[in-house]
């Protein structure tokens, strides 16, 4: 399982347990708005 | 709730807010360090390591196919390498991220793994730990912890979405093994 300690630290903080395809999400926007941002400076 | 080894952290959204604020914080302290006066000669310096990697994989066929986020971010990267750096340059961490904390109390106790450390720009740190601060409370969150790390060091950012991508990168490769 991916990065599977981060699920025990975001249940330890209250948070709701990120499902990998959550974190496929999340970084697909990170990258996009970093390619954004790359592309327009 | 006792993680085993190390900590136990706050159960609610408000604490979580604060032990943000401490996240930030402390790394925060960690880049005001004066490396002059520290013995920390030896570390590598984290520039090299990362054009290494950028160039490294110039020579390999494209991977639009098989890891087309890999491609988008080593094309950018290599696009606009080197970057140059505008902050002066400290000591990262080099994988800072909440499993490597240590909390008692609800105070952040210590920071452990420094195995990854180097001397370089303080936005490799930052773009590595917004990352997880996404993945573990949203963009929200990211966003405020980069402005109170922001509020305590106020570094150039020019420069940060290409640390971002620098980021990004180990996660996409791990997900790519993975399969999509």
């Amino acid at each position: 399982m991916l990065h599977s300690a981060l699920y025990g630290i975001w249940q330890a903080w209250g948070l709701d347990p990120h499902t990998e395809q959550a974190l496929r999400a999340g970084l697909q926007v990170f990258i996009g708005q970093a390619i954004v941002k790359v592309s327009v400076s | 709730m006792n993680l085993g080894y190390s900590m136990t952290l706050p159960n609610t959204h408000e604490l979580y807010a604060r032990l943000l604020r401490q996240f930030a914080t402390h790394l925060a302290s960690i880049h005001a360090l004066d490396c002059q006066r520290l013995d920390v000669g030896f570390l590598p310096q984290h520039a090299a390591a990362v054009a290494t990697q950028v160039r490294q994989d110039s020579s390999m066929p494209s991977m639009a196919d098989s890891a087309p986020d890999e491609g988008r971010i080593l094309d950018a990267l290599r696009s606009a390498w080197p970057i140059g750096q505008q902050n002066q340059s400290v000591l990262l961490h080099g994988d800072y991220w909440p499993s490597n904390t240590i909390w008692q109390d609800e105070r952040l106790a210590a920071i452990i793994d420094w195995e990854d450390a180097t001397i370089g720009d303080p936005l490799a740190d930052l773009a590595n730990s917004r990352l997880e601060i996404l993945w573990a409370g949203g963009f929200d969150a990211m966003t405020s912890y980069t402005q109170q790390y922001h509020t305590l060091r106020p570094i150039d950012r020019t420069n940060l979405p290409y640390w971002d991508l620098y980021a990004a990168l180990r996660p996409v490769r791990n997900m790519a093994g993975l399969g999509a």
